[in-house]
């Protein structure tokens, strides 16, 4: 089965509309003619861009999990929590399903997220076609919709304001972390699958 | 033909993992992308079936979510049984109405318009409607960026837990409803992936159109 000869084509992934591909300018936008979806949007940044974000975002998600995200004080009584931390104890507290969701969705997630995006780009920056690249870039789709750090970040506001009346409550070097994570790691995995596979087509293997 | 060519009246197959645009061969057979070798379909297989089940198992889950303690609190003061919407009650009296108003939409609003809306995109299209095919389609594109944020409970809980321990004094234990919650967020999240939009635009414009 032959490839479709002409690439100068961009379907519509919310509606099959066909548009005859235009060469986009710097940030902008294409939208579909008949359903208003997103079709394409000009990149911002190069691989060798993206495997810089990917790196800051991987150091931030180790600083993130392995600092504590918040102390708590309730009449002398001192302590800290990490992610792990909360995770392991609602696990121990027999609450085994929201255990798995949280790490499942906060922890492995993100950290499949970040290593498949590395392995991709960091022989794609020197214009080269990572061994497993097709692999890498399915297990970057799959992993995307279920990582949810921006989510967490916000449940931990949620979490720290409802025990604010109960204790002092100190937000820790683990949540700070958290934030800025949540902002690169969306830069990160952001961008158009489609044209990753477009430039790995062009490189060598 | 309508104004607007599809991928599918040109007989092209565009790569739902890569992107590339294959040639439909006339064969039954599924076909593998020759760039990343994903099966190629025109559609997402059984869509409108997965939708259904996923969605009806979320529904039937979302009453116990509701109704059984997510979170039980234990202090010097007595122990008390929280559920979804009596935690954003706390909020409010705490006067973190703010909060109380984003937690109010991740957890009440946002899973009830998502079940809500995937029934009315599901029967729609199962019904070859051509009923506002633009308004439906932002519907879905709207479930896609909102539907994961209502997780924000299943971390409130697991963190509450985490945080207070303070044996004797105060403590904080996870309950059913919460795990039914959780499954609820993950059902609906399936069953919106399962939907292919592009159904809503299968049927053909009526002629007067």
């Amino acid at each position: 089965m032959p490839t479709h000869a002409s690439m100068a084509l961009l379907v519509c992934e919310q509606c099959d509309a066909a548009h005859r591909k235009s060469q986009l300018e710097h940030g902008e936008l294409a939208r579909c003619a008949r359903c208003g979806a997103r079709l394409e949007r000009a990149q911002r940044l190069t691989p060798g861009g993206m495997l810089a974000m990917t790196i800051a975002a991987s150091i931030l998600f180790a600083l993130a999990n392995l600092y504590p995200i918040v102390s708590v004080d309730v009449r002398g009584a001192h302590g800290v929590s990490t992610f792990w931390g909360a995770i392991l104890a609602s696990w121990n507290a027999g609450s085994a399903s929201i255990a798995v969701l949280a790490a499942l969705t906060v922890f492995f997630a993100p950290l499949a997220e970040l290593l498949a995006a590395g392995y991709v780009l960091w022989p794609l920056a020197r214009g080269r076609r990572a061994k497993h690249f097709g692999g890498a870039m399915r297990l970057l789709r799959l992993v995307g919709t279920w990582s949810m750090p921006e989510v967490f970040l916000l449940g931990a506001i949620v979490a720290l304001v409802k025990l604010g009346g109960l204790a002092t409550v100190i937000p820790d070097a683990g949540l700070w972390a958290f934030g800025a994570l949540t902002w690169l790691i969306t830069l990160v995995t952001s961008f158009d699958h489609r044209w990753l596979w477009d430039i790995a087509t062009g490189a060598e293997a | 033909m309508s104004a607007v060519a599809t991928a599918r009246e040109l007989g092209i197959l565009p790569c739902s993992d890569c992107g590339l645009l294959c040639r439909a061969a006339g064969s039954s057979e599924p076909l593998a992308c020759p760039r990343c070798g994903s099966t190629l379909h025109a559609r997402r297989p059984n869509s409108v079936v997965r939708t259904w089940a996923f969605l009806l198992a979320a529904a039937i889950l979302y009453v116990p979510a509701n109704v059984l303690t997510v979170m039980r609190t234990d202090s010097l003061f007595g122990s008390e049984d929280h559920t979804i919407l009596g935690g954003v009650v706390e909020l409010w009296n705490d006067g973190s109405w703010d909060l109380a108003v984003i937690v109010f939409i991740a957890s009440i609003v946002v899973p009830i318009l998502k079940m809500l809306a995937l029934a009315v995109l599901a029967l729609s299209v199962q019904r070859r409607s051509r009923w506002r095919r633009h308004e439906r389609a932002r519907l879905y594109r709207m479930l896609d960026a909102v539907g994961h944020w209502s997780m924000l409970d299943v971390y409130v809980v697991a963190l509450l837990v985490g945080l207070v321990r303070f044996g004797g004094v105060a403590e904080v234990l996870p309950g059913p409803g919460i795990a039914a919650f959780g499954i609820v967020v993950v059902l609906t999240l399936l069953s919106s992936m399962s939907l292919d939009p592009r159904l809503i635009w299968d049927e053909p414009d009526a002629r007067a159109d």
